[in-house]
């Protein structure tokens, strides 16, 4: 009877988990359409790499005693949580970006699409990373954590979806001319 | 079984498989047979064995060995379908996504490996507790798969939110529908054994399926909605200016 009732438990909270989705998916795409300004928020990577530069955190960690130490870097780590979530939310509304852009007839504005999407993607997958490694240095402050990277693939992705604007405001031009 | 339940009894049986026709028809009419080959394969065997029990209902029995022979081999390869189906799900999803296809293959059989692990543990508690049947060895046999097919298209949705993939609405559709299929199948095959009457339980599962009909024909015949803005009005004015500013700090550095 105890496996039963854990199977129906089970199976009510997918049942939840699913409806809850069909319902969010309505309304995400109401706002991607309506409100597309307010999906994307900067992140200030120099303040973010700085948040995770090793060498900052080595030097705090020699000039702090312990405690001080283990609080201000449990700040800083989750002051980073914020900017990576951040960066991956953007990630994500630049993926639909990339996606409208990929379906354009002209072929450079759909390969800067295509390339936007494969970015935006690996973002994605990259700030998940950084997130986990981020709240394992909150749980531990003394914890090493290099996340260069997540700043280095924002930086590219920012870069890719300026191409792609760039690419369509020329063709708007070219267009109008 | 008095007569109003009857009547409730063959609408719940005859009704879902006449919109399977409509279904069927719909999806031939929006040429999408080919893109979910699988589905349409499994609405075609549901219409078939409809066909074949009712032939075999209305000239011997519902009791009949034979229609229970019948209803067996037909829920296995409906069984086997199904997984196809969420195989196929999985690959339209991923179809447009190169970069992230190979992650999402091995997550998913990461999932299908643990869930198997899962639907097992628990197949084998219930064996030795409660069948004392075939037909129970049946119910907890159908209790595994759904473990693991449900299983399988919640990772399905989280991959996809996860990613921040938008699935398109007839792909939605189905995985919606048979998510709720497979999550009362779940919980029914859990329950029956231990509460409610036979017919209650058949019922119910019946119900469920009609539902999950209609989810299928709303999500095939509403026409595919474009789910983000067209391409030229995409990254608003002022959050161009922020980005540039950004780029131009980058080239500088």
């Amino acid at each position: 009877m105890i496996i039963s009732i854990f199977l129906v438990v089970l199976a009510a909270l997918c049942l939840v988990f699913l409806l809850r989705v069909a319902g969010g998916r309505r309304s995400t795409q109401t706002i991607a359409l309506e409100d597309a300004t307010s999906k994307i928020q900067l992140v200030d990577v120099n303040a973010f790499r700085n948040l995770v530069d090793p060498a900052e955190e080595e030097f705090l960690r020699d000039n702090l005693p312990k405690r001080d130490f283990s609080r201000i870097q449990r700040e800083r780590l989750r002051a980073a949580i914020e900017y990576a979530e951040c960066a991956s939310r953007n990630a994500a509304f630049l993926l639909r970006v990339g996606d409208a852009a990929r379906g354009s007839s002209d072929p450079a504005l759909a390969d800067a699409g295509e390339k936007l999407v494969a970015s935006a993607l690996r973002l994605r997958l990259y700030a998940f990373h950084a997130i986990a490694r981020l709240y394992l240095g909150v749980l531990f402050p003394g914890t090493r954590i290099s996340l260069i990277s997540v700043t280095e693939r924002y930086e590219r992705v920012i870069r890719m979806a300026v191409v792609l604007q760039c690419f369509s405001d020329g063709r708007a031009v070219s267009a109008a001319r | 079984m008095s007569p109003q339940l009857r009547v409730l009894f063959y609408y719940l049986w005859i009704a879902p498989h006449a919109l399977q026709v409509v279904l069927a028809a719909a999806m031939i009419r929006r040429r999408l047979q080919r893109k979910f080959l699988m589905f349409f394969l499994y609405t075609l065997f549901e219409l078939c064995q409809f066909s074949f029990l009712i032939f075999l209902a209305s000239s011997k029995s519902l009791l009949n060995p034979s229609y229970r022979e019948a209803f067996a081999f037909g829920t296995a390869a409906s069984v086997t379908l199904r997984f196809g189906i969420i195989y196929e799900i999985f690959n339209d999803l991923f179809s447009g996504y190169k970069a992230i296809k190979h992650v999402g293959e091995r997550a998913f059989r990461w999932a299908a490996a643990l869930l198997l692990l899962l639907g097992a543990g628990l197949a084998s508690g219930t064996l030795t507790a409660t069948v004392q049947t075939p037909l129970d060895a049946l119910y907890v046999i159908d209790q595994t798969i759904s473990i693991i097919q449900c299983g399988l298209l919640v990772c399905l949705f989280v991959l996809a939110s996860f990613y921040g993939l938008s699935m398109k609405s007839v792909s939605f559709g189905i995985a919606l529908g048979f998510g709720i299929l497979e999550c009362n199948a779940l919980a029914t095959a859990a329950l029956r054994t231990h509460v409610g009457s036979k017919y209650f339980w058949d019922f119910f599962v019946m119900g469920i399926y009609h539902v999950c009909v209609l989810v299928w024909l709303f999500y095939v015949l509403i026409p595919e909605k474009p789910s983000s803005p067209p391409p030229d009005s995409q990254i608003p004015e002022h959050d161009l200016d922020a980005w540039n500013d950004e780029l131009q700090r980058l080239i500088r550095q």
